[in-house]
């Protein structure tokens, strides 16, 4: 048996060719997904979490957060740690990680201050591996009159390699080194947008005064565990007071700091695989399913000169075992193939894919191959099993169309219908729930579960709706194109099946598209939330203020959007001691944002005040009532009570009136400070030169600036979702070759058909339309269940997003994108019956028509 | 009588050199219009070859096939489909009806093709004939063998065509079905002035034609008018064949 069964491989050619291809794209879509999704990983951690890059246990002081790294009085990591952490067993190398303030001196002359903090001095620690960052250009420091500055710092300030820069040491003294090198550190959280200078370790003790490391980092020997190596750190004497992390708790920590996203994004990946192998289970089944339904004759015969049906079974399981291995190997391959190519095309699209060396794991491999091998047997199984129950000569005798079987059986209906209820309501439950991130298991595992019923309804959606498209294209095109209404309809089954993976890669796409257009949308507000302000302008010392000319030129400038003034003095208030200030508009309500709980800041004029819900009672005060200010001049005013607002969290004078009104009573010489955005779309670069040169008159003034940081942090969002745009376009991509394969199998069996069809004079080109017009039909029947799935779910995450965001944030549908999908889908379906259309013209009417 | 269908010195060799396979070796008929000819002739001995040249269907490797006074050489693949659609009908033996349609769209398929209305008169008439009215809206799968016959014949005859080319029609057939649909064949010469030329290898079937002509190693052996079942078995028998 089995020499009969592998002499039908090697007999059937056209068929194998095209059930291996099947296979092939399956295992190779699954196989893409893992590799593409390792590198994913790789890529968002080396963003993210660059300082845990290689540590398997990390060491840290007792109370670890701290507000501004590196103040001299921080907890510290003595240095005898470090040797004690060295001689663990299982320690391959250990460092030291020193963080401490260091001041940069700009080209200007004065000390760099981006961000909220001065400059931060790190160590360079021995090993290699273990430093945290990446030489960007030059080389490390290799003697203590050398150091490197991080790349943004040099970029702006244009520095060059081989020049001194000037850094302020601990005890005010400035110290000159020459610079040798530019580091990249990724985003981190903790050193923000300031200047990182690098110096050898004994110059980083002796210029930032620390008494000892901020991190001690180790990493394991080949062969042992994080676990392991953070439990033999923890029973070292002495170490109850320290947190000992692993590697993996000290990278998700932080990219937690970074992003807030760690967790779903590490679940979309997998979700992703997921969804590979559902895809590459429908296209492999498919193709199996149909080819051994059409060799029921073949097995007829088997049988008819006296193949057990035991042996017939057991040939086929043989046969389909051989061809699963052979084309997951292959696919294994080619899915390592097209990860990088996609990974190439996206980034010659522009999009920033990371580009490091993709990830094949000995898992991956083995995953893929199981699901090629299992798939296809199992896809082999149930046909084998009806082929063998034929009675032999009613097989061979009997009429060799391929049988329709229309009838949708009672089961299926119930299971679709309880499947699609079940779906529903869980899908609304998740959108109700806000605790974390169960919202989303919950949508999701609703989503999959209203697919399956979808996908289980298949055989009673497609024929209503593949005869609600074909309706136009029959008035247009006439016979043809009513013949390939009636070809598309007349297997519901498989026709289903067969737009079930297009449908999968369309609602995807769809749900992808509304949630990112939603995210994008709401990112810039949630960006804004943790940095509000691009730049904010400063005094330099106490006491001062910025003049009003300089905040009139930040306010002329186009550049910036909003400039805002703020303003802010004791007063006394119906009696009671308080802080009355104002703050220009536009910045209320967007980077200044307190809570609010009656009324509205936009009503604060003239005559009007707010108030901080907390200072209400000491005021004596109400919504509606008044508040009397007692100014400089010795008169009092009396305003009403507009809005009531909860400062928490957010800096906000007790009583806040208007600008005109503040300037008026108090008569100030200039602003507290100004906080500035710039204008949407304004790159970086440009805005800054716009507050330079609006403040640069005065040396007074201190610019703080988030506004690259910002800029960097949104940029490496963007990365991370052309990256699962990726992984999307591989599984469309995948479902198309599906089309194409089930598209050239159905010509095949109808080798006849065609051929009848064209001795009656149907033109070749009559042919071609015809099949065309069918893989149009399925093509819009897989779009318009895709898109409207898609759509849904996609609303529903973003709801839940909103929801656990605190009603924070906004649906965004993309109809234009989603329109451009329908043509794409379409399009993409006509290309893939291009060849099966190309090939059932050309074959000869009479070879056709002797072919059984 | 004016020939519906002529074939000339017809040669169709299938492979080259030594393995070439001479189907038809020069072949020349003349089938007359409103006539019933039946071809006869062992396994391999070129009829289904002849018929499918005849039919445009097949190029042969030399000689000219004339339709009426349309000659088949050097017309393009489109030019021979839309003769087909328009002057030949085709009656096979394994019924080849279109399970998708409903008996009633198959009869109108070849119209369907050109994109032309049918004829209600001649519709009604050729459904009447074959006794096929409550059949219309049944799917091929629903019919019995001869009901399915019945609606290929009738498809056949939609376009009222110059020939119609009948393959073993009664191949699949039990024999009282399959004298239904051969008397069919011959009521519509006899009656609708239509010409048919039908290959078979059933004496029984040939002696409902007018003429039988009879090949025997791609060549034509000779000819019978006004057959029976009988006197084409004595031929038979006597040409050894």
């Amino acid at each position: 048996m089995l020499r009969a069964a592998l002499a039908n491989l090697n007999h059937r050619k056209a068929r194998l060719a095209l059930s291996s291809l099947a296979i092939c794209l399956g295992v190779a879509f699954v196989a893409g997904t893992l590799v593409l999704g390792a590198s994913m990983n790789q890529a968002f951690f080396s963003s993210f979490a660059a300082g845990a890059k290689n540590v398997s246990a990390a060491v840290s002081p007792p109370s670890p957060g701290k507000a501004r790294p590196g103040s001299s009085g921080d907890p510290s990591v003595p240095a005898s740690v470090l040797a004690e952490v060295r001689s663990v067993p299982g320690v391959a190398a250990a460092a030291g990680r020193l963080v401490g303030q260091a001041p940069l001196i700009g080209s200007n002359g004065k000390v760099i201050s981006n961000g909220e903090q001065p400059g931060i001095g790190i160590n360079i620690p021995n090993d290699g591996a273990l430093r945290g960052f990446a030489i960007a250009s030059g080389h490390l420091p290799d003697g203590a009159g050398q150091v490197a500055v991080d790349k943004a710092t040099a970029a702006d300030e244009h520095f060059r390699l081989g020049q001194a820069v000037r850094v302020v040491d601990h005890s005010g003294v400035v110290r000159a080194f020459v610079l040798t090198g530019t580091i990249d550190l990724g985003v981190n959280r903790e050193f923000g947008n300031s200047t990182v200078t690098a110096f050898q370790t004994a110059t980083g003790f002796s210029v930032t005064g620390r008494p000892g490391y901020d991190m001690v980092v180790a990493r394991a020997a080949p062969g042992v565990s994080q676990g392991t190596l953070v439990a033999r750190i923890r029973n070292l004497p002495g170490m109850g007071g320290y947190q000992v992390r692993t590697g993996g708790q000290l990278a998700t920590a932080e990219a937690n700091d970074a992003v807030h996203f760690t967790q779903q994004f590490t679940t979309a990946i997998l979700v992703f695989a997921l969804i590979a192998l559902v895809v590459a289970c429908i296209v492999i089944y498919n193709t199996f399913t149909i080819l051994i339904a059409q060799r029921g004759r073949e097995l007829a015969l088997l049988r008819c000169v006296g193949a057990s049906r035991r042996q017939v079974f057991g040939g086929m399981l043989i046969e389909s075992a051989v061809v699963g291995l052979v084309a997951s190997a292959a696919g294994v391959l080619a899915g390592l193939g097209l990860g990088w190519a996609l990974q190439r095309l996206f980034a010659a699209f522009g999009a920033d894919v990371p580009s490091g060396p993709l990830a094949l794991t000995p898992a991956t491999v083995a995953v893929s191959m199981a699901v090629g091998v299992l798939v296809t047997v199992a896809a082999s199984l149930l046909p084998a099993r009806s082929a063998t129950r034929v009675a032999p000569v009613a097989a061979l005798g009997g009429q060799v169309d391929a049988q329709v079987k229309a009838k949708v059986g009672w089961l299926r209906l119930a299971v679709a219908i309880v499947f699609a209820a079940a779906g529903t309501v869980l899908t609304f439950a998740g959108m109700r729930d806000v605790t974390g991130n169960s919202g989303f298991v919950e949508i999701a595992g609703g989503g999959c579960v209203c697919f399956v019923a979808v996908l289980a309804l298949g055989p009673v959606i497609a024929p209503p709706v593949i005869t609600f498209f074909g309706w136009l294209p029959g008035r247009l095109a006439g016979a043809t194109a009513r013949l390939a209404t009636a070809n598309a309809r007349r297997n519901p089954h498989r026709v289903a099946a067969t737009t079930a993976a297009l449908m999968i890669g369309i609602t995807l796409m769809t749900l992808f598209t509304v949630v990112v257009s939603s995210a994008q949308a709401s990112s810039d507000t949630a960006i804004a939330q943790h940095y509000p302000v691009d730049y904010l302008v400063q005094a330099g010392r106490g006491g001062q203020t910025v003049p009003p000319p300089v905040v009139r030129a930040l306010q002329a400038s186009r550049a910036l959007g909003i400039v805002a003034p703020q303003y802010e003095q004791r007063a006394t208030a119906n009696g009671a001691g308080v802080r009355v200030g104002a703050i220009g508009r536009g910045a209320l309500g967007f980077s200044v944002k307190p809570t609010i709980v009656s009324g509205t800041l936009a009503a604060v004029g003239p005559g009007t005040a707010g108030v901080d819900s907390s200072k209400l009672t000491a005021l004596g005060t109400r919504q509606g009532g008044t508040v009397a200010v007692a100014t400089p001049g010795g008169g009092s005013r009396a305003l009403r009570v507009v809005a009531v607002y909860n400062s928490a969290g957010v800096t906000m004078p007790d009583v806040l009136i208007s600008v005109g009104d503040y300037l008026r009573y108090f008569r100030p010489a200039g602003a507290d400070d100004v906080l500035i955005n710039a204008a949407p779309g304004v790159p970086p670069a440009t805005s800054r030169a716009a507050v330079d040169a609006a403040t640069g008159s005065d040396p007074l003034l201190v610019v703080f600036t988030q506004a690259d940081y910002k800029a960097n942090l949104a940029g490496r969002v963007n990365q991370v979702l052309a990256l699962f745009g990726t992984l999307l376009g591989l599984a469309v991509l995948i479902a198309l070759f599906g089309i194409s394969n089930t598209l050239t199998l159905s010509v095949i069996e109808r080798t006849r058909e065609s051929a009848l069809l064209r001795a009656l004079g149907l033109t070749r080109g009559q042919l071609r339309r015809m099949l065309l017009t069918e893989a149009l039909l399925m093509a819009l029947l897989a779009v318009a269940l895709g898109i409207g799935l898609g759509a849904v779910f996609g609303w529903a995450i973003v709801h839940a997003f909103i929801n656990s965001a605190g009603g924070e944030g906004v649906v965004s549908i993309p109809y234009a994108q989603i329109a451009l999908y329908v043509v794409i889908g379409v399009c993409a379906a006509l290309a893939a019956a291009v060849f099966p259309a190309r090939r059932a013209a050309r074959t000869s009417v009479v070879a056709a028509m002797a072919e059984a | 009588m004016q020939p519906s269908v002529e074939a000339e010195d017809l040669v169709k060799v299938y492979g080259a050199g030594d393995t070439a396979v001479y189907a038809l070796d020069g072949v020349t008929a003349a089938f007359g219009s409103g006539q019933f000819t039946a071809i006869m002739g062992p396994s391999g001995s070129g009829k289904s070859t002849l018929m499918h040249c005849l039919a445009g269907l097949d190029t042969p490797t030399s000689g000219e096939v004339r339709i009426g006074d349309t000659g088949l050489s050097g017309l393009s693949d489109r030019a021979l489909t839309l003769l087909r659609r328009r002057r030949v009908g085709f009656v096979f033996q394994s019924f080849n009806l279109l399970p998708t349609l409903t008996a009633g769209q198959n009869i109108r398929l070849p119209l369907d093709l050109a994109g032309r209305k049918p004829d209600p008169r001649w519709e009604n008439e050729v459904v009447t004939r074959l006794n096929l009215t409550d059949r219309l809206d049944h799917r091929p799968a629903e019919l019995s063998g001869g009901q399915q016959q019945r609606v290929a014949c009738a498809r056949a005859l939609m376009t009222r065509p110059d020939v119609i080319f009948a393959d073993e029609p009664t191949g699949n057939l039990d024999s009282a079905s399959g004298a239904e649909v051969l008397s069919f064949l011959r009521s519509s010469v006899r009656e609708l002035r239509q010409t048919v030329i039908m290959v078979t290898h059933d004496p029984v079937a040939a002696g409902y034609a007018d003429r039988v002509l009879f090949l025997a190693d791609g060549r034509v052996h000779g000819e019978l008018h006004d057959p029976t079942p009988r006197s084409v078995l004595d031929y038979l028998k006597l040409a050894g064949v």
